[in-house]
């Protein structure tokens, strides 16, 4: 029995669960909030310490940031979530496209399984100039791939929001 | 068990310390602003006035504690704790001196020497302004939830130059550690200058203090709360000790900030051409670089003080403008840079 | 005609701000060490455009209206006869006074052949317009060099005959007494010089040395100082 495991497991299902049925926005946001830090937690748990600091950094510090942002634009205090969402085809479409999400990302973990298989971790692993290295060596590739994609986002985002450029 | 007990004194220690800057720092900045501005400022508690903290705490604390009735009472709790958790437990990473010999065993004077306390610094900067947006949000005011607006968007605009010019730091010394990034910065560098990090770094200095003023929410950038425009922005409907809190959180942050400016720019607890280390014995070796650092650390606690009695508030498309269009860029371009230096000279 | 809005342009020097900013902290750096050095001298009054009140005062104008006094001539005696005319003009209805025959066996102590048996002023309704001292037919009545006023109840807001009495002493004793103010004279109402012109000159005395100090009081603070 992991006490930290599950201790971290349990706060992350339950603020996601908080997150999804949350009535108002900021409160879910907050819930948001709880379930990225308490997977930093994990991963920290799993020795990979760059992980949790980009977790927090990336998905706490920036993204989840600018979700509230958004919230605190469109939506006042006293407002409720379901005034937004009475669309009921939204609502299935969103549903289809999680379970399909999750669906795609349990075939990605055993793929990930049956190719690399169990491994001893190494020593350094998790070690931030290790991954480095990895990425600027082994998975250059994928890495260049991923700056284009974005970049391409970055574009298409711009040109989507300023149609008179 | 030792080990556990040293670091537990390390914690206490470093947090009254910095609670006692925060509460000093509310005199200076009262009176330092009453001196800039031609008037005496409180000097009637105690010598000099030095005991107005303790009676402003003392108001803070008897005053009827107050929730307005449309505020989301829950959240409205939570705003100063949220806003005061990342300002106390960033001082895990930042060394307060070198180190000291204590009954024959060495202590490091720092929390945590981690590898990566650099990056940890950067994920606590981003975790302040979810105090600051809840504060806004529960308090259900227009005003608040102005403030809480524009500190999220000035967050996210100034972590970008901040982390740049922390990116260009980490090239240059190679580690994510802040122990040895400070220990990297004694002896001379070009055989002239103390070895510090503003002089290999002098563009990425000024990205970095500007950008600690708009994180700090600090004037020229305290959008946030703007008296004259929003009131007082998320702490609008915030009263005695949860205001208390808020204040004080600003001040802790300071003092991180001061810290951090000091560890990455001004040589930590090296003082310039002098080696203290080799005259110096073990124990008077760990308290004077505890003082220097903290010297250092008090200039530039000054400085956010002097700055904010000189410089107006910037107006809020400005502050954007600033960030994006002038600080990114010089970012970017002193990140190439440095790249560029290390490459050619190694 | 409205001014044509000319924005002006900045040099890069300025664009850069950062300059500009550098020189703005020497001017307040300049203040900061002025005031810091002007805070350690021993005396109040050091930085000079604040005044630390209760040891640090500002002097009162010569013909300022503080709190009432009631006078004493030079042998002693109340000048007040209780006539009433002050209760009667106050605008703001604050003083009260009773009038009585002097007491056998008290002459000495009053000017007149009545006095005031009471005299009560309620400073919280008093505007300290002064009209009392200028309606005064024996310049019994002053408005004195005192500005504390403020009291804890509203009982202690009424001054009485003794209050009245103990602020011309004190003030006689601080040497802050300044001579009677000169008559008003009366313009456009035909019948009213008339009327006055008896009593003014029933108390010539008042009304020379009114006259005379007009210097004196200009020299006066100066002398105080």
């Amino acid at each position: 029995m992991d006490i930290y495991f599950w201790f971290f497991a349990l706060v992350a299902v339950a603020s996601g669960i908080f997150m999804v049925t949350a009535r108002e926005p900021l409160p879910g946001a907050l819930g948001l909030l709880t379930t990225f830090i308490s997977l930093a937690s994990l991963y920290l748990h799993l020795h990979a310490p760059l992980v949790a600091i980009f977790q927090i950094t990336i998905y706490a510090g920036a993204i989840l940031v600018l979700v509230v942002f958004v919230i605190m634009l469109l939506m006042t205090p006293d407002e409720e979530l379901s005034v937004k969402q009475y669309n009921l085809s939204y609502k299935s479409m969103g549903a289809i496209a999680g379970v399909a999400m999750i669906a795609l990302l349990l075939v990605g973990v055993r793929g990930i399984a049956c190719i690399v298989g169990e491994k001893a971790l190494p020593s350094d692993f998790g070690q931030p100039g290790l991954i480095g290295k990895l990425l600027y060596s082994d998975f250059l590739l994928h890495f260049e791939v991923v700056s284009v994609l974005l970049l391409v986002a970055l574009v298409g985002a711009i040109y989507i929001s300023k149609r008179n450029l | 068990m030792n080990d556990l007990i040293i670091a537990l004194i390390k914690v206490v220690f470093i947090w009254v310390w910095v609670l006692l800057i925060a509460v000093v720092m509310t005199w200076v900045e009262r009176r330092g602003a009453a001196m800039i501005q031609d008037r005496p400022g409180p000097n009637r508690a105690g010598p000099f006035g030095l005991l107005q903290p303790l009676a402003d705490g003392i108001k803070l604390f008897t005053k009827e504690d107050i929730i307005p009735a449309k505020a989301k009472k829950l959240l409205f709790i939570l705003g100063p704790i949220l806003f005061s958790l990342p300002a106390f437990s960033a001082y895990a990473v930042v060394p307060f001196g070198d180190k000291i010999v204590l009954g024959g065993k060495e202590i490091i004077l720092q929390v945590a020497d981690v590898n990566i306390g650099f990056l940890y610094i950067v994920a606590l900067g981003s975790m302040a302004v979810y105090g600051i947006v809840v504060g806004g949000w529960a308090s259900n005011n227009k005003y608040s939830i102005l403030g809480g607006l524009r500190a999220t968007a000035q967050l996210i605009s100034y972590e970008v130059p901040w982390g740049l010019a922390l990116l260009a730091i980490v090239l240059v010394y190679g580690t994510f550690s802040l122990r040895e990034i400070a220990l990297a910065q004694q002896g001379t560098f070009l055989g002239i200058l103390p070895n510090w990090g503003v002089f290999k770094q002098p563009l990425g200095f000024i990205l970095f203090i500007v950008a600690a003023y708009a994180e700090a929410n600090r004037v020229p950038f305290d959008l946030p709360e703007a008296e004259s425009e929003i009131v007082s922005g998320y702490h609008t409907e915030y009263g005695s000790m949860r205001l208390g809190v808020y204040l004080f959180g600003e001040y802790v942050n300071l003092c991180t900030l001061s810290a951090l400016i000091v560890t990455f720019f001004f040589g930590a607890w090296h003082l310039p051409y002098i080696n203290m280390a080799s005259f110096l014995g073990p124990i008077s070796y760990g308290i004077a670089s505890f003082l220097v650092f903290f010297l250092k650390v008090s200039f530039f606690l000054w400085l956010f003080v002097w700055v904010r009695w000189t410089v107006p508030r910037f107006r809020y498309d400005q502050v954007m403008g600033l960030g994006w269009k002038a600080l990114i860029p010089l970012g970017l371009l002193n990140l190439f840079l440095t790249a560029l230096a290390i490459q050619l000279t190694a | 005609m409205a001014k044509p809005v000319v924005e002006k342009r900045y040099k890069l020097s300025e664009q850069v701000y950062l300059w500009e900013l550098i020189k703005g902290m020497g001017l307040t750096w300049k203040h900061f060490i002025f005031n810091v050095k002007a805070s350690f001298r021993p005396e109040p009054h050091t930085i000079p455009t604040c005044w630390q009140y209760p040891e640090d005062r500002r002097p009162i104008a010569p013909n300022f209206r503080g709190a009432h006094m009631l006078m004493l001539d030079e042998e002693g005696r109340e000048k007040c006869v209780g006539c009433g005319m002050c209760a009667k003009i106050c605008p703001a209805n604050c003083i009260t006074v009773e009038n009585a025959k002097v007491p056998e066996g008290e002459e000495a102590k009053y000017a007149g052949k009545t006095y005031s048996k009471t005299f009560t002023i309620d400073w919280l309704r008093c505007i300290f317009c002064g009209f009392c001292e200028e309606v005064c037919p024996k310049g019994a009545m002053m408005l004195g060099p005192e500005y504390e006023l403020a009291r804890y109840t509203p009982e202690e807001c009424l001054a009485d005959k003794s209050m009245l009495l103990a602020n011309f002493h004190k003030a006689k004793q601080e040497g802050k007494l300044r001579p009677p103010r000169e008559p008003v004279p009366v313009v456009g109402a035909a019948a009213k010089p008339g009327e006055e012109k008896p009593a003014a000159s029933a108390d010539e005395k008042a009304v020379t040395s009114a006259a005379k100090p007009k210097v004196a009081v200009k020299a006066k603070p100066k002398a105080a100082e």
